[in-house]
């Protein structure tokens, strides 16, 4: 079975408000996918129910054919858009962590991803700037040799140098048996590594597709398609 | 899995914990000698000024200073626990903590395992302190150990009665723990006020404590005047073992179901109503 990710009837309410509504798409494995949509959209929403953060309120997330919970926990490497490592902690504490907890996590990658950016092992997170805590981050989690990274806005936020940091770390050190959703809306910047795109707007999913089909029917980069589709 | 979650527990909580224990361990013998030395000296010469007493001022300190390190290390623990509680399951951290492969049965119980021990260490040593500050100053008690135990004895008071209270206690502290962090599961859900909505929470919960205390201290007194009512003879001497084994076993029994009602809501609210 190579249908890594499914979602059937996803729908998410928080009291009256409708964030996702019946929402139903699959990913296969070897892909990297963009999930695309303006602010408010349901992207977050999504992902953190895929990461088992939420609970739907209707419907079913399915990850290698199980729901969200201790397994599918071990086989999703999750970056959330905001800092959620203890500040205190090293960079050494940071490593044996995600080390006893993640059988998948390869530490020495992860030394060398952070001696290349000069990051010394008992420098501190909260010694750190903004930047550099994401790139640890993100090193962190594309560390380990997950089934499917969710990367929750990884380029929001950063200078362009950064993004391409961030964008060739991604490439370079995912589990290519596996797949990368990336939630973003700073499409032309990340466009070039997509090979699929979710389109969503108002908790709706309004188009799964190819990169290649938007270019070839529309004529026009994602990037094109996608301030086409969400024009105000 | 479950070892690694307390181990690393014990390290966040403990960084802030341990250097309070330790100020307490080296405060108190720094403050009983001096009281002691202050207390029987006369400093009569030391006088600088009518006004001007250094080492009483010196003493004040040092009091100031005790009292403030025990307050710490029984309240500002506390608050720390529940502090990194709060954080670790309900802010940015938590989205690390809840997607750790482990279930979140585990997370809960490494979280209130580790607050217990250390609550019941702080306790430990603010006893201890207690004891050795006054036998500093005071002395050792002229204590007559095994009179005492075969008074004791003669009373009914068991190896079961003491196995009860000191149960008791133990759950008191559990109780506590579990209702802290139950209101903090359930106040979370309040997107926009999840502190006051666990404040209210635990407001809610501690009003429902207060009852089934009510209830409880009514047939205790109920049992200690009135034994005829539960079959025990008037005329006979009030034992330890009665006025202690049976309560104190309903009790303890009360505040167990108590702990576990806690427990299950914390483990139910973030496993299935999650929102951070």
């Amino acid at each position: 079975m190579s249908e890594l990710l499914e979602c059937r009837d996803l729908t998410k309410k928080y009291g009256n408000v409708l964030a996702l509504n019946n929402v139903s798409f699959t990913l296969e494995r070897g892909r990297i996918v963009g999930l695309l949509g303006p602010n408010a959209s349901g992207k977050t929403t999504l992902i953190k129910l895929i990461n088992g953060l939420l609970t739907p309120t209707s419907g079913e997330v399915l990850i290698n054919g199980e729901k969200p919970g201790v397994k599918s926990k071990l086989s999703i490497a999750y970056l959330p858009d905001t800092t959620f490592l203890s500040d205190f902690m090293n960079v050494k504490q940071l490593i044996n962590y995600y080390g006893d907890f993640y059988s998948n996590f390869e530490k020495e990658k992860a030394y060398d991803m952070l001696k290349h950016l000069n990051i010394a092992e008992n420098m501190k997170l909260k010694a750190m700037s903004k930047g550099t805590k994401e790139k640890v981050q993100l090193i962190l989690t594309m560390s380990r040799k997950a089934d499917l990274y969710c990367l929750d806005e990884p380029i929001g936020g950063v200078d362009p140098a950064s993004r391409d940091y961030i964008l060739n770390t991604i490439l370079n050190n995912y589990n290519e048996e596996g797949s990368i959703l990336i939630s973003t809306h700073l499409i032309s910047d990340i466009e070039q590594i997509l090979d699929e795109v979710l389109l969503i707007q108002y908790g709706n999913l309004y188009a799964h597709k190819s990169v290649d089909e938007i270019r070839e029917e529309h004529g026009i980069s994602v990037d094109g398609y996608f301030r086409e589709v969400f024009r105000c | 899995m479950l070892g690694k979650l307390i181990k690393h527990e014990f390290k966040h909580t403990g960084r802030y914990i341990i250097w309070m224990l330790l100020a307490l361990v080296v405060v108190t013998p720094v403050s009983a000698l001096y009281t002691k030395f202050y207390s029987e000296n006369d400093y009569a010469s030391l006088y600088i000024a009518d006004s001007f007493d250094i080492l009483s001022i010196i003493q004040a300190i040092v009091t100031i200073t005790y009292t403030c390190t025990i307050i710490a290390v029984v309240v500002a623990s506390a608050i720390l626990l529940m502090y990194r509680f709060y954080k670790s399951m309900v802010t940015g951290e938590g989205y690390l903590t809840h997607t750790l492969p482990v279930s979140t049965t585990s997370i809960v119980f490494s979280k209130l395992f580790v607050a217990f021990v250390w609550i019941l260490v702080c306790g430990i040593l603010v006893i201890c302190s207690i004891i050795t500050f006054t036998i500093i100053n005071v002395g050792l008690p002229d204590i007559d150990i095994p009179f005492i135990l075969e008074s004791l004895r003669n009373d009914g008071f068991t190896v079961f009665t003491a196995f009860v209270l000191i149960l008791t206690i133990f759950l008191s502290i559990i109780q506590q723990i579990t209702q802290l962090s139950a209101s903090l599961a359930i106040g979370h859900r309040m997107n926009n006020h999840p502190i006051l909505g666990s404040i209210l929470t635990y407001i809610v919960f501690d009003f429902i404590m207060q009852i089934v205390s009510t209830i409880f201290m009514f047939f205790y007194i109920d049992y200690m005047f009135m034994p005829s009512a539960y079959s025990i003879n008037e005329t006979e001497q009030v034992m330890v073992s009665q006025i202690v084994n049976t309560p104190f076993t309903v009790l303890c029994i009360t505040q167990f179901i108590f702990c576990a009602i806690y427990s299950f809501i914390t483990v139910y609210m973030f496993k299935k109503k999650l929102n951070i």
